[in-house]
């Protein structure tokens, strides 16, 4: 279980999160969807401290970590049991895709070379990518570099995995594939918290979808009930504007 | 002006015999001042309080001292300071046993640290910020995501600017003969001192120092190639 608790945020005079408080049970799936500016994706990476953010309190586990005054060890820690996966894929560059799966098993869990080069094809083989072990991240297109950025999240085994609009920088026609994978992903039970901004994904996928606008949570709950029963106008306006209405279906 | 090729072929081969004592000066001072460059760009680049103030200062201080001034200032100093120098710590060696290419490579490693440290703040420049969150979101520290992730991606970005630094060592380092080192340069002149053949020695030692440039030069291109191959497109 992983909760955040009055979480505040400014990047100089711009209040980016006023207050906000989730709290996301072991294996659920959340989707949080907003507009630009929401303060989604910084919410997001404030839980592995990518950003530091200004106070409140987050409870992982049996630890309880005060933003405000964060001990490195705590970030440490935080990091080594959460995956996150970036909007631009950030695949280590220099590295084969079979050794950016292994970095983390060897260097940081202190695994064998063999044993994590087996988890590794594993979890490349799940994502459609053992073919492409030896290739480099500039060989790849968007969606197959995509793959092995969550590959290389899955395989360290996390208790919760960050996605940070993980399709946005696609080409569409290459979003169908990585959706299907982190639909995969999700299928086996583990932690997850999406941003995105596909709709059916969050539909088909998340166990429930929390709406933020402004730097704060505008309403929660079962994504049948926030996209067709919107209890808040903010909602409504947003989701109709990205959910066609009166779309002609041929 | 004649030119004589037997008194050539004794300049390069005296300018010959003392290429280790310039690839020695050139090699030792150019690893010293990249690992002391990369820890001035580093503290920079993180804004380490203090430390990376003063660091600002004095490369851009002391980038603006040509090398000559520099060496020939160390050395007053040392020949002035050395004797109280020496009686204050109790040091037995008296002045005339110390090797004044300490002096040498005093001077060519401060000069050089400074300038490769604005190469390498040049190539943290060249990371995409994402390379380091990818690195800290598989639980790397600071210290091992700069080790294994982004000094790594850096060296193609550097090579360029590091053939040319070292090139530039390699010149400067002649400067050192001032203080009475022998080197390459030195060493070409001393048949020239007997036989006034002068312009031999010079020729000698340039080509001395061609060679040796063009052998940095030719190592440089494959390590560029080689450093970069991840680069391509196409595997």
């Amino acid at each position: 279980m992983i909760e955040l608790n009055g979480v505040k945020k400014s990047f100089g005079k711009q209040e980016v999160l006023k207050d906000v408080s989730i709290k996301v049970e072991d294996g659920e799936v959340v989707v949080i969807l907003g507009p630009s500016g929401s303060g989604k994706t910084t919410l997001l990476r404030s839980i592995n401290f990518l950003e530091k953010a200004d106070s409140g309190i987050m409870k992982f586990k049996d630890k309880e970590i005060n933003f405000k005054s964060p001990k490195k060890k705590d970030i440490l820690y935080m990091r080594r049991h959460t995956g996150f996966v970036f909007q631009n894929y950030g695949l280590f560059a220099h590295k084969t895709v079979l050794q950016n799966v292994m970095e983390g098993l060897v260097q940081v869990q202190k695994k064998s070379k063999q044993e994590a080069q087996s988890i590794a094809e594993e979890v490349l083989a799940n994502v459609g990518m053992l073919e492409k072990r030896d290739s480099y991240p500039a060989q790849l297109s968007g969606g197959q570099q995509q793959r092995v950025g969550i590959a290389r999240a899955v395989a360290l085994k996390p208790d919760v995995i960050l996605f940070d609009e993980p399709t946005s920088a696609l080409d569409p026609e290459l979003v169908g594939e990585t959706l299907e994978v982190i639909k995969a992903v999700a299928k086996t039970g583990i932690t997850m918290i999406v941003v995105t901004h596909e709709m059916s994904f969050a539909e088909d996928v998340a166990d429930r979808v929390i709406f933020m606008d402004g730097g704060v949570v505008v309403e929660e709950g079962k994504p049948g009930e926030i996209f067709y029963k919107p209890k808040e106008e903010r909602t409504r306006q947003f989701l109709s504007r990205i959910i066609p209405q009166d779309a002609y279906v041929i | 002006m004649s030119f004589s090729i037997s008194s050539f072929l004794e300049s390069l081969q005296s300018a010959i015999s003392y290429v280790p004592v310039t690839l020695k000066l050139t090699a030792i001072t150019f690893v010293v001042s990249f690992f002391l460059g990369a820890v001035i760009a580093t503290v920079r680049y993180y804004r380490i309080p203090v430390l990376s103030q003063f660091f600002a200062v004095f490369v851009t201080v002391y980038l603006g001292l040509p090398t000559m001034v520099a060496l020939l200032l160390y050395n007053l100093l040392f020949m002035t300071f050395y004797g109280s120098f020496a009686t204050f710590f109790h040091i037995p060696v008296p002045i005339s046993e110390v090797n004044p290419i300490i002096i040498g490579y005093f001077t060519l490693i401060m000069g050089t640290t400074c300038s490769i440290s604005e190469s390498i703040r040049g190539a943290f420049r060249g990371i995409e910020k994402v390379q380091f969150e990818a690195g800290y979101s598989i639980g790397l520290s600071r210290f091992r995501t700069l080790t294994r992730i982004v000094f790594p991606q850096m060296v193609p970005i550097l090579l360029p600017g590091m053939q040319n630094s070292l090139i530039g060592l390699l010149k400067a380092s002649n400067l050192v003969s001032a203080i009475s080192v022998i080197e390459v340069m030195a060493g070409a002149l001393l048949p020239s001192l007997l036989y006034y053949s002068y312009l031999e020695g010079y020729v000698a030692a340039a080509l001395v120092y061609w060679l040796i440039g063009i052998a940095i030069e030719i190592v440089a291109h494959y390590g560029e190639k080689y450093s970069g191959k991840y680069l391509k497109k196409t595997a």
